[in-house]
């Protein structure tokens, strides 16, 4: 019997361990995971969530109907099945039972109602909300001509049933539904906060993997806790998740280096000391660099020849192996790479619209077709500027095309350079000569990028006017918005008139160098939408 | 008494006709004010010394044009980037060996750089070379400073001229917009500024001395209030002279060294602040360089290519140091409580 | 008695006249200023376009713009940020202040600490190598911009040697790496002051007197000299918070210190014309109270200055 004794207490240890693994909060299986973000957060409200790192938050505390897997693919979240009508103009989503938001209170159809119309409502301000055109009234809602905000294409048919009724079929829709102005909103509880809702943590509820637990609207240091309430809370496997804001790159390369934190970006300098470390890895993002040569202020840019030779004249190996190191990839194409499939060949989009030798690097050529142009044009030398923002990746680019362009006799280039928010404004009013732009995907479709180059199209701030470009995109738009094989290859023709036409000059793909720690796994990144998704997160 | 009549003409001789000057003659060389303030520069090392460093970065940074021009510093040759610094012999630390990603190599001999070229400061991450760099940055800088001391000169002077010499009411209300003007942070004020002009040189030193030329002006000012009562002045003013000649001719040159000295310090304190305003992005814009841009460059990647950071930042420092010192010794000289 | 406080009246009723001129001028500069505050401005309808600018205010003419940003302004209203959705520039900046006053506050105490005791070595030793050693170290604060000092402090000091945290703000311990980047140019300041002024007492007459009276050496460093060179150190404070304003912009971005001076660099780049006036206004308020009390404190130690002039 004696020897027994000790025996059962060592079982009854063993029994205990896992089981406090289990339920305590203070036993966690799996470490706190130490992430950075470069700015703070500026808003949880997901009607006007506009900033990178605001996605990535509201992603991490909230579900929508959908919500991409690690191959950025949708795949349902708190919806558990939907129909489709064959005209493509008709949703039925169904819910999940019993689903709940943070505080307890049931999830229903309706808090799906009132976020939509929430965001519609020209009230809200919302600035994605153009997302929703071409849902029942969305455009007329917006634009205040439609006053009730019920006609808005969205209903509650019972608790669990959502009914989304189209103007016309929108094939990017289920790609668009795990995006934040997606989003359910509980009603009672957005009216309760009123103007304070989605600016404090205790303003907000959760209905995604975490609840964010001390965001007093301005503070860097963010932290949150796995919500109990979220239906799939089995596949959450952190506690806690803190989310820091540090803007300087060599800060965050050295509290990574001290262990402080889990992941931090890279800047080009440091990728290549860095790139035989076990943590390197680059983030794809769906997002092109493009140069935009304004028709309208500098009359030579209509020329064909004077743009192409623009083009030509650029080594985009060079500027991204050793300028860009880390973060970007040659570009040649408007539509970014890891966007999506195409599905007549299985090739990634920016890859299989590519024309070969239109968008390269031949400086003689370059000359050329310079020449060819300055003669049509009658003139002898161009005098262009450049206008950039006052980021890194600005910078470096804008000396790096100075210099190359330059190599073009007849051809001078003087740089500007504003701040990023004067920059879009610039661009928009067209009031500028040269600029280099970035886009980055909405959701996964060519047509994020490509209609907005359409004649007369509000971001085609270049004003490059191609006809057949634009039957193309409106091809893709109506005709064949049900054929996704014939919707492509609209898309890849249209695509394949600007490489050769150079309606925009494409520089490179965007991506993201860092360091993550490798004992970080189950890490979720997307090209589009919320980059980060901690769901699957852990840290061993 | 009888004695003195046996005195005979032949007892004395003539005086000469210059007899007044000779007997007045003064020992020590006469000397200026200017002169002697230069005899006592020269006295303090420290400072004689900064002098002649500052002379020659300044001549090494402008004489230079041909060499280290936009065309010939923008120049890239991007394989060549990030190359040490590597002089002729093969001197460790200087011959173009480096470390990085945990490797050793002869970065020189990599990048497939012809023998017998050498960048004495190494290149940038464009492959430029940064000696040139650094003397158009150093140049540039400069540049900033000076146009920004030159607004001082002529605004500072003359605010503080004529609020000291109208006093009263005028100078009250002027000495009011001094206060209000010091009263707020330079960096806001530059902010502001900045974001409505164009970037670029000279409204970066428009910037600068935008809040510098208050110190100036109060200076002026308090001298101008001691000079006014004095004799010289009061003599000019009866003989009608007009204000403005005698602000030229009598209280500029009486002022001249308490103005140069401020301007030695608004110098080094207009390169210091451009350097943080590049790193706070608004600096001077690209492609042209300042040391503050620089620097700036070298900070972020200087655990990876140090000699990127090393070279601005020692031209940097000697440059500061000297510009201090040189302040410092050219105010004691001129200080009359220190005369010996 | 009476006179100081007719003069502190008179003094704060010029700060409210100053701060009613920086605001109207701050205003005015914002609407020259191109760019919108609206990330996706050409996404917008007129309708919800028209809704925004409602809800900043931006609807109004712009004399009636002026008066209401006056009137809140003066009561530390600034109205809502453009980049914070819904958060009022004052509670932004209330949330922050803390760890830049402390941090300012430390550096200031810092500086002036070392600077005097390096001047009044240099003094001691005047004319010697150590006095151009010294000197020298003192200047090394304003010949290094902070940027390249705190950059160099934190990779050496805080991850080669892990004396120290890197960055952060979770206690005292993390302040100590900023506080002497940013504490190195008032004592720059400090320490050369202290030099001139204790070089010029000494060649006094009263210091002759006390050396012919016998007085030891040190006695009359620290009896007569310092304590008579630091009075007029109290007048050099005010230019000192200048520059610890604008070096904490830059600190506080390296350390990651989450302060008002790193949001404000954020705010002038993302077009945030509310936060930028409002800390422009915070700013300039900051130093003008700065100015106010040191004027105060030197009129009180030092009898000579008589406050109401």
């Amino acid at each position: 019997m004696k020897i027994i004794k000790p025996a059962l207490i060592a079982t009854g240890v063993s029994l205990a361990l896992p089981l406090a693994f289990q339920t305590g909060v203070h036993a966690d299986k799996y470490k706190t995971i130490n992430w950075t973000e470069t700015a703070p957060i500026s808003t949880m409200d997901p009607s006007k969530v506009t900033a990178a790192n605001d996605f990535d938050a509201l992603t991490a505390t909230n579900d929508g109907l959908f919500r991409a897997d690690k191959h950025n693919n949708p795949q349902l979240a708190l919806a558990e099945s939907y129909t489709k009508s064959k005209d493509g103009k008709k949703y039925i989503f169904k819910l999940r039972p019993n689903l709940k938001w943070s505080n307890g209170t049931p999830l229903t159809a309706h808090d799906f109602v009132y976020g939509w119309q929430r965001t519609n409502d020209p009230k809200t301000g919302s600035q994605y909300a153009y997302l929703y055109s071409g849902i029942k009234n969305a455009d007329a809602i917006q634009s205040g001509k439609e006053k009730d905000l019920s006609k808005l294409g969205v209903k509650a048919l019972d608790d669990r049933t959502l009914e989304v009724d189209l103007e016309r079929p929108l094939p990017q829709l289920i790609q668009m539904l795990p995006m934040a102005p997606f989003f359910p909103q509980n009603e009672a509880f957005v009216k309760k906060a009123g103007s304070n809702f989605g600016t404090q943590s205790k303003y907000i509820l959760s209905s995604g993997p975490y609840v964010q637990q001390d965001w007093n609207g301005s503070n860097d240091t963010v932290s949150y806790k796995k919500n109990q309430n979220y239906y799939d809370k089995r596949a959450v496997k952190t506690n806690h998740l803190v989310i820091k804001t540090i803007a300087d790159a060599n800060t965050g390369y050295n509290l990574y280096k001290s262990n402080t934190i889990d992941f931090t970006n890279l800047s080009p300098q440091q990728v290549t000391a860095s790139r035989h470390n076990k943590a390197y890895t680059t983030v794809p993002s769906a997002t092109t660099s493009y140069m935009e040569l304004n028709e309208k202020t500098v009359p030579e840019f209509k020329n064909t020849n004077i743009r192409r030779a623009i083009s030509y004249a650029i080594d985009r190996n060079v500027l991204t192996d050793k300028l860009l190191t880390g973060s970007a990839t040659p570009a040649t194409t408007f539509s970014s790479t890891h966007l999506v499939k195409d599905p007549n060949n299985g090739e990634d989009f920016s890859k299989s619209a590519t024309v070969k030798g239109a968008v390269d690097y031949d400086l003689p050529k370059a000359q050329k077709l310079f020449d060819e142009g300055m003669k049509q044009e009658g003139k002898k030398n161009l005098k262009v500027q450049l206008l950039i923002d006052d980021s890194d990746a600005g910078k470096r680019s804008a000396q790096f095309l100075q210099d190359q362009l330059q190599r073009i006799k007849g051809l001078d280039v003087s740089i500007k350079t504003v701040p990023y928010k004067q920059r879009l404004s610039l661009t928009q009013e067209k009031n500028f000569q040269m600029v280099i732009s970035l886009w980055g995907a909405d959701y996964a479709d060519p047509s994020t990028f490509l209609d907005l180059y359409k004649s007369g199209a509000p971001f085609n701030s270049g004003s490059w006017n191609n006809e057949k470009y634009t039957k193309l995109i409106d091809k893709a738009n109506n005709q064949d918005v049900n054929n996704p094989k014939k919707r492509f290859a609209d898309y890849k023709q249209a695509e394949q008139i600007m490489s050769k036409e150079m309606g925009v000059v494409p520089l490179y793909y965007r991506s993201q160098a860092a360091f993550m720690r490798p004992s970080v796994k189950g890490m979720v990144t997307h090209p589009a939408g919320a980059i980060y998704d901690f769901k699957w997160a852990y840290k061993e | 008494m009888a004695e003195l009549n046996q005195a005979t003409p032949a007892d004395f001789t003539l005086l000469p006709n210059d007899r007044k000057r000779n007997n007045e003659t003064i020992e020590k060389p006469s000397l200026s004010f200017m002169q002697d303030a230069w005899r006592r520069l020269k006295k303090n090392k420290g400072a004689f010394i900064s002098l002649w460093i500052v002379v020659i970065i300044a001549l090494a940074a402008f004489l230079t044009v041909p060499y280290a021009n936009p065309t010939t510093t923008s120049k890239q040759d991007v394989n060549q980037q990030n190359l040490p610094a590597k002089v002729p012999g093969n001197i460790p630390g200087l011959n173009g060996m480096q470390k990085v990603d945990g490797q050793r190599f002869d970065a020189y001999k990599k990048a497939h750089v012809k023998q017998g070229e050498y960048h004495v400061f190494g290149t940038d991450q464009f492959g430029r070379d940064i000696f040139k760099r650094v003397l158009y940055g150093t140049r540039i800088s400069l540049e900033v400073a000076l146009i920004a001391a030159m607004i001082d000169l002529v605004f500072g002077v003359s605010y503080g001229l004529i609020s000291g010499w109208k006093g009263g009411r005028v100078d009250m209300i002027m000495q009011r917009i001094v206060e209000i003007v010091s009263s707020v942070p330079n960096l806001v004020i530059f902010v502001l500024l900045i974001l409505i002009l164009k970037p670029g040189l000279f409204s970066i030193a428009l910037g600068i001395s935008l809040t510098s030329w208050t110190s100036m002006a109060r200076l002026v000012r308090a001298e101008v209030l001691s000079l006014k009562e004095q004799d010289f002045v009061s003599a000019a003013r009866t003989l009608g002279t007009s204000p403005v000649k005698i602000g030229l001719r009598h209280l500029v040159p009486n002022i001249s060294s308490t103005i140069i000295v401020q301007l030695m310090f608004t110098i080094p304190s207009a390169i210091f602040f451009e350097a943080l305003l590049s790193f706070i992005g608004i600096g001077i814009p690209v492609p042209m360089a300042s040391l503050g841009t620089l620097l700036n460059d070298g900070q972020a990647a200087f655990q990876f290519y140090p000699y990127q950071l090393v070279f601005p930042a020692i031209v940097m420092s000697v440059l500061m140091i000297a510009f201090n010192l040189l302040a410092d010794g050219l105010r004691d000289a001129f200080d009359p409580r220190t005369r010996d | 008695m009476s006179g100081m406080i007719k003069y502190v009246l008179k003094r704060l009723g010029i700060i409210l006249l100053t701060l009613i001129i920086i605001i109207s001028i701050t205003f005015f500069l914002m609407k020259l200023m191109p760019g919108s505050p609206l990330a996706n401005a050409a996404r917008l309808s007129d309708t919800q376009r028209q809704v925004i600018e409602a809800q900043y205010g931006l609807d109004k003419p712009l004399i009636v713009q002026y008066w209401n940003y006056v009137v809140n302004a003066l009561q530390f209203n600034f109205g809502n940020s453009f980049q914070f959705q819904n958060q009022p520039v004052s509670t932004l900046i209330a949330q922050r202040i803390g760890p830049s006053a402390q941090l300012g506050i430390q550096a200031l105490v810092f500086g002036i600490v070392f600077g005097i005791g390096l001047g009044a070595a240099a003094a001691v030793r005047r004319n010697t190598a150590a006095d151009t050693g010294l000197s020298i170290i003192a200047v090394l604060g304003v010949s290094i911009p902070s940027f390249v000092f705190a950059a160099l402090l934190q990779y050496y000091v805080g991850l080669k040697l892990n004396w120290l945290p890197i960055a952060g703000w979770e206690g005292f311990k993390f302040t100590i790496l900023p506080t002497i980047a940013l504490g190195m140019q008032p004592m720059a300041t400090a320490a050369r002051f202290i030099r001139t002024e204790m070089v010029d007492v000494m060649g006094s007459d009263y210091i002759e007197l006390a050396r012919a009276k016998g007085l030891s050496g040190s006695d009359i460093v620290w009896k007569h000299t310092l304590r008579n060179s630091l009075i007029p150190l109290v007048t050099l404070i005010g230019p000192m918070a200048v520059n610890l304003m604008t070096g904490s912009v830059v600190i506080e971005k390296i350390f990651a210190i989450p302060g008002i001076g790193g949001q404000f660099v954020s705010s002038i780049l993302t077009n945030d014309y509310p936060l930028i006036m409002g800390t422009t206004i915070v700013y300039s308020m900051m130093l003008m109270v700065v100015l106010l009390i040191t004027d105060i404190v030197y009129g009180l130690i030092d009898p000579r200055i008589r406050l109401s002039n």
